[in-house]
C-alpha cells in the first residue's frame, strides 16, 4: 500500500476523467484526491482545494503523486526529489481553456524527468510499476538548478533599469 | 519602484512568489483572480481582486489608481488586457515565462529563469 496523491490543480476547470480514474486506487491504496470544480468524487479521502502550505506537505509526504499537467506542481514533486506521474487535460475533453498542457507533456516526456500517461486505465500499473520506473527517470535526467536569489535579483533589476531607461526610483 | 504584479493561480503564481527575494525590495502591490491558492499565499499582502480575466477597462482602472513603474506577470488570460493597457500608457511591462505567447508578444522584456 502506497501514499498516493491526486491533484488536478488549482485552476476552474473540471477534471473527471482523472478523478474518475482514481477511483479503482483507492481499494489497494492510501489515497487522497484533490478535485478542484470536478463534480465526479472518489471513494477516498477528497477535498476540493487544499490551501498552500497544506498542499506543500501533502506533497512531501505522498509516496507516489499524480497530477494533471501543472508547470508548478510538477517541478514541486521534482524539487522534493520524486517523479510525478502526469495526466495532461485535453482541451476537446472540456478539460482546459487551451491545449497547451498536451503540448507541454508531449516535450516534456521526452527529456524531463516525470511520467507521462495518455490512457488514464493504465494508471493502476504505472503505479504498480512506478518505484523502478521512478528510479531510473531520477538517475537518468538531470534537474535544471534553481537560480541563486542574488542571481535573480541581479537579472530582473538589469531588466528593469533597461525598461525604465535609467536608474530605478 | 512601483511594481506591479498580475497573476491567476498555479505555477503562475508559483513564479511570481519565488520572485520575492527581488520584488520585496519594491513597492509592490497585486492584481490576483481570487482562488484557493492565491487567496491564501497572498494573505497579509496589498491585493485588488478582480474576476477572471479582468477586462481591458478594469485594467485600465487598476493602472490608474496604483500607478506603476513596472507590470509583470506570468498568468498568460491574466496578464493580456494589464499589458495591453500597459502598453497603451506607455509603462514596461515583464512577462515571466516562454516567450512563445501572446502576452510575452505585449511585454517589452521577457525573463525565462528557473525560478523554483
Amino acid at each position: 500500500m502506497a501514499r498516493l496523491l491526486v491533484t488536478v490543480g488549482m485552476g476552474s476547470f473540471p477534471f473527471n476523467r482523472l478523478v474518475a480514474a482514481a477511483a479503482p486506487l483507492c481499494a489497494y491504496h492510501d489515497v487522497f484526491v484533490q478535485t478542484g470544480t470536478s463534480p465526479v468524487t472518489p471513494p477516498c479521502p477528497h477535498a476540493p482545494y487544499v490551501p498552500f502550505d497544506e498542499m506543500r506537505e501533502r506533497l512531501a509526504e505522498a509516496d507516489i503523486v499524480i497530477t494533471h499537467a501543472g508547470r508548478g506542481t510538477i517541478r514541486l514533486v521534482q524539487r522534493l526529489g520524486g517523479v510525478p506521474v502526469v495526466v495532461a487535460r485535453r482541451r476537446a475533453l472540456g478539460e482546459s481553456r487551451s491545449s497547451h498542457q498536451e503540448s507541454f507533456l508531449r516535450s516534456a516526456e521526452q527529456t524531463g524527468r516525470l511520467r507521462a500517461v495518455w490512457d488514464v486505465a493504465s494508471l493502476p500499473a504505472v503505479v504498480a510499476s512506478h518505484g523502478e520506473t521512478a528510479a531510473r527517470l531520477a538517475a537518468s535526467r538531470p534537474l535544471p538548478p534553481v537560480l541563486a536569489p542574488e542571481e535573480m535579483i541581479a537579472a530582473l533589476d538589469e531588466i528593469a533599469v533597461r525598461l525604465r531607461g535609467g536608474p530605478l526610483p | 519602484m512601483r511594481v506591479l504584479l498580475v497573476t491567476g493561480s498555479g505555477s503562475a503564481l508559483l513564479d511570481l512568489l519565488a520572485m520575492r527575494p527581488w520584488w520585496e525590495r519594491y513597492d509592490t502591490s497585486w492584481v490576483a483572480v481570487a482562488a484557493a491558492d492565491t487567496t491564501s499565499a497572498l494573505a497579509g499582502h496589498l491585493v485588488t481582486w478582480v474576476p477572471s480575466p479582468a477586462g481591458p477597462w478594469r485594467a485600465y482602472r487598476i493602472l490608474r489608481k496604483s500607478r506603476p513603474h513596472l507590470v509583470v506577470s506570468a498568468s498568460p488570460p491574466e496578464a493580456l488586457p494589464f499589458f495591453l493597457v500597459a502598453r497603451l500608457s506607455r509603462v514596461p511591462a515583464l512577462w515571466i515565462g516562454t516567450p512563445s505567447c501572446r502576452a510575452a508578444r505585449l511585454a517589452r522584456e521577457t525573463f525565462a529563469g528557473e525560478l523554483y
